[in-house]
């Protein structure tokens, strides 16, 4: 069909050329801004070589197909398939020699199964920087573009931040098709759609929104592909990148998009009429709109009895709270409000911070600090030597500290269950939100004691309840009240009571399950 | 005027608004004020300042309804024309702005004198307004979704309040009905300062989705409201007789005060924690109304700066009392002006409008 197009626009062109003689350049120029191969073979290989000049990993293997003339095969050293290359591409493409190529039904029996035939030089170098294998032939006003892209990629793991006990233990690659076919192999329906964008100035990535057609809003598809198609940038190296890109609330500290590495978690979300943001090169996907209590769910809370998906969800808003305001609590008891201590525990405690030099908020804040160093340095090590840091961590400084008068034993405590409470927060982007609000609460109630926390709280709740994910209230289902969707807000009723899907997505078929 | 969409509210949110607004500072020392004038029959007075609130806010929605989506400040303009209408606005607007900085001052007070003797009340007022000015940038929608919060803080005080039932003698409310009438009136007006709650229409109208909704929602918060009202000085005079409370500047709290627990050794300060955010729901709703108005009225578009400007304001005007007592005091004088330009302005308005006829678009 290309072909035939590009002939029909040949013959136009051949029509209009005497009188348009001094234009000929100018009608190169095709659409787009893309400039069309010329007339002159040499040409198109210079401005090609101009291109790839300084790119060594750029092959460009001259041939001659007859008749006197020549022709170029050109792929990306490293991304392509060479056996394949050379046994259903090169070898098929010289055996019908410059004749063969000119027929358009000889073209058309090549034994690849992705072919196209650019006839423009941007797309050619776009083709061959996606790993295509692309001929160019001396006399042919077209180029051959075949896919039998193979590189070195990363095996399908388990994410290593996303455990699971009961469910799939696959996680997402860096290669966009990849993850696209693990989505697919779930969901066997032409309704599971992927609409792609280009981004980047310099990097060229592919990004797609992944979606059901039927399910997600319309509104909400339209809302975010504008957002995404606006991004402008060099590149774009995590899915980070783009989130904080089209994030509606930048400078708040919670998360507005709900990062994940496993496909089962993407497709409960596409299921509910939410949106999936994948990006090439990053394993990791953005899911849109999300409330803040997605950020305490995981899989294996569906998976097992409600009762206990119930429980486990309860207990990591619990943690959440533990970790935000503990602290800042022991602060707030020590320095201002003793009198709430009950009498015995106040004895041992007064006993314990005697010999302790140091402020409440020093005294918290070196434990804070050393548990942070800690932790981001067991994060960046390899595992065995992070398990060294984390004994020398758990049991001599905190040990050591207590010894040495710096700080006392129920500081000790409030430091441990605090970061305890932080690990059970399945998201990594709400555990670094947790962190960073935890040392202001400790700040203001250092200063303001028990005001300083309900301050810090109420500004905390002032920033929930103003956020929005892709335009859709944060804080729901409790503010603004939602009672249908409480049925899995920190606590998850049965699952045949979650016939309806929940209303943050806008869904367009909002119950599930419906034969359509 | 095409509203900013983080202005737009529906009737239950409103409904939210006035309850959320109602039920802040004023409880705290509600009791007290109510005992000085009518001792045990404070709930009498509750009863007859809701009533004539629901009174008031059927009157506000047919004055509302005559002038479709157009809020007091706009009607005034219409009804007495540029300059008097102006004038009755810059006064409504002066109003609000004044209960404002001394509830905002009675809220820093109550904090003060409860849990931080030592730090400058200046510095808690800063502290107390920060989320305030906040969330009233983000618009009356924002607002509105804080205001659900009081009803955690309403869930925390029933609970205070179920607890302390056993102790409760109804004989303190014994005899019914001895009171002079004087001393009602003057309670009556005093509790109708809590329930000025059927205002909010008054200003937030046009930002209202669902118009026809609203009247049932606004009635809807003034029954919750009195009946909020009547239980707690019920529970307070039951708990601690007349005489008793004559002597407490803030009842409720120190009901929170008599408790012991296992773990917290005083409830007091968790009521503290929980209440802190309802006093602040008041001043939000006082906030967000004044400083909008003021903005659309001198047609101010720089919004952090104005914002900024009108907080320092307040700031400024919420120190002129001395104390607790002198802010108590002002807030009297506010009122007494205050609710009967409010009533005016509403029946009159009501009045003109009837007598003007026709409906304006």
């Amino acid at each position: 069909m290309m072909i035939k197009k590009l002939k029909t626009k040949k013959i136009e062109e051949s029509g209009n050329k005497a009188e348009e003689k001094d234009d000929k350049k100018e009608s190169e120029k095709v659409e787009d801004g893309k400039e069309k191969l010329s007339s002159s073979f040499d040409d198109n290989i210079y401005k090609i070589k101009k291109s790839f000049e300084n790119c060594p990993d750029i092959i460009m293997r001259k041939v001659s197909i007859g008749q006197n003339k020549t022709g170029y095969f050109l792929y990306v050293a490293g991304m392509v398939d060479t056996d394949l290359v050379q046994r259903d591409f090169i070898a098929p493409v010289l055996n019908m020699g410059y004749e063969g190529l000119m027929k358009e039904e000889s073209l058309e029996n090549l034994p690849v199964t992705d072919i196209s035939f650019p006839v423009d030089i941007n797309t050619i170098i776009d083709d061959v920087l996606r790993g295509n294998t692309v001929f160019l032939g001396e006399g042919i006003d077209h180029a051959i573009s075949c896919n039998l892209v193979l590189f070195a990629k990363r095996s399908i793991e388990e994410p290593i931040v996303e455990k699971n006990v009961k469910g799939s233990h696959e996680g997402f690659v860096e290669s966009l098709l990849t993850n696209m076919s693990m989505l697919r192999r779930l969901v066997k329906n032409t309704s599971l759609k992927f609409k792609t964008f280009k981004l980047g100035a310099t990097t060229n990535q592919t990004c797609a929104i992944a979606y059901i057609e039927g399910i997600a809003s319309p509104e909400l598809l339209s809302m975010l592909s504008e957002k995404i198609k606006n991004l402008n940038s060099d590149g774009f190296i995590g899915i980070g990148y783009i989130e904080q890109f089209i994030t509606d609330h930048p400078n708040s500290p919670f998360p507005q998009y709900l990062s994940t590495e496993r496909p089962d978690k993407t497709i409960a979300a596409l299921l509910e009429g939410k949106f999936a943001i994948m990006l090439d090169g990053t394993p990791v996907m953005s899911i849109v709109p999300v409330n803040f209590f997605a950020f305490f769910k995981a899989p294996d809370d569906y998976t097992s009895n409600w009762m206990f998906g119930s429980f486990i969800g309860a207990i990591r808003v619990f943690a959440a709270i533990i970790a935000v305001f503990l602290p800042g609590l022991y602060i707030s008891v020590l320095a201002f409000h003793y009198y709430t201590v009950p009498l015995n525990l106040l004895i041992s405690l007064a006993e314990s911070r005697s010999k302790v030099p140091f402020q409440p908020l020093m005294e918290a804040l070196i434990m804070e600090i050393t548990l942070e160093l800690l932790r981001e340095s067991t994060i960046r090590l390899p595992t065995y030597i992070g398990t060294a840091v984390g004994v020398v961590g758990g049991l001599i400084i905190g040990q050591s500290a207590v010894q040495a008068g710096l700080v006392s034993n129920l500081m000790i405590i409030v430091v441990a269950v605090t970061a305890i409470a932080s690990f059970v927060i399945p998201s990594y982007d709400m555990g670094l939100a947790i962190r960073f609000i935890r040392f202001i609460v400790m700040l203001f109630s250092a200063v303001f004691g028990i005001i300083g926390i309900t301050t810090t709280a109420s500004l905390i709740i002032a920033n929930l309840v103003i956020l929005e994910s892709l335009g859709q209230p944060y804080f729901q289902p409790w503010i603004p009240l939602k009672l249908k969707d409480l049925k899995d807000a920190v606590i998850r009723l049965p699952i045949n009571l979650h016939r309806t899907r929940p209303d943050i997505a806008q869904p367009v078929d909002k119950i599930r399950g419906r034969n359509k | 005027m095409i509203e900013d969409r983080r202005n737009l509210i529906n009737s239950k949110q409103l409904m939210v608004l006035i309850i959320s607004s109602t039920a802040g500072v004023g409880i705290i020392s509600l009791p007290y004020l109510l005992v000085q004038e009518v001792g045990h029959n404070g709930w009498i007075a509750i009863l007859l300042s809701g009533i004539s609130s629901m009174i008031m806010a059927v009157i506000v929605f047919k004055l509302l309804e005559r002038y479709k989506n157009k809020s007091i400040i706009e009607i005034n303009l219409i009804l007495y024309g540029k300059y008097i209408g102006m004038a009755v606005n810059v006064f409504y607007l002066l109003y609000l702005t004044l209960k404002l900085s001394v509830n905002l001052r009675i809220a820093t007070e109550v904090v003060q004198i409860t849990v931080l003797r030592s730090t400058p009340s200046i510095v808690l007022t800063v502290l107390f307004f920060l989320s305030t000015i906040y969330i009233s940038w983000y618009g009356l929608k924002s607002v509105c979704r804080y205001g659900n919060m009081i009803f955690l803080t309403i869930l925390m005080v029933l609970v205070l309040y179920i607890l302390s039932l056993n102790k409760v003698r109804l004989t303190f409310l014994l005899p019914i009905g001895d009171i002079e009438i004087q001393g009602l009136l003057e309670s009556v007006k005093i509790a109708a300062f809590s329930f000025l709650g059927f205002a909010y229409p008054l200003a937030v109208y046009p930002m209202v989705t669902d118009k026809k909704q609203s009247l049932k929602y606004t009635l809807l918060a003034l029954i919750f409201s009195t009946v909020f009202f009547g239980l707690t000085i019920v529970i307070t005079t039951g708990y601690f007789g007349e005489n008793m409370l004559k002597h407490m500047l803030f009842p409720v709290y120190t009901l929170a005060l008599s408790f012991r627990t296992p773990i917290i050794e005083r409830l007091d300060l968790l009521f503290l924690v929980l209440w802190f955010p309802a006093m602040g729901m008041t001043l939000k709703g006082y906030f967000f109304i004044s400083y909008y108005w003021i903005n659309r009225l001198l047609n101010i578009k720089r919004k952090t700066l104005s914002i900024l400007l009108f907080s320092t304001a307040v700031i400024i005007i919420s120190r002129i009392p001395n104390d607790y007592n002198q802010s108590l005091k002002f807030l009297g004088y506010t009122d007494n002006i205050g609710v009967l330009f409010m009533f005016g302005m509403i029946i009159i308005g009501y009045i003109m409008s009837m007598i003007k006829g026709g409906h304006s678009n």
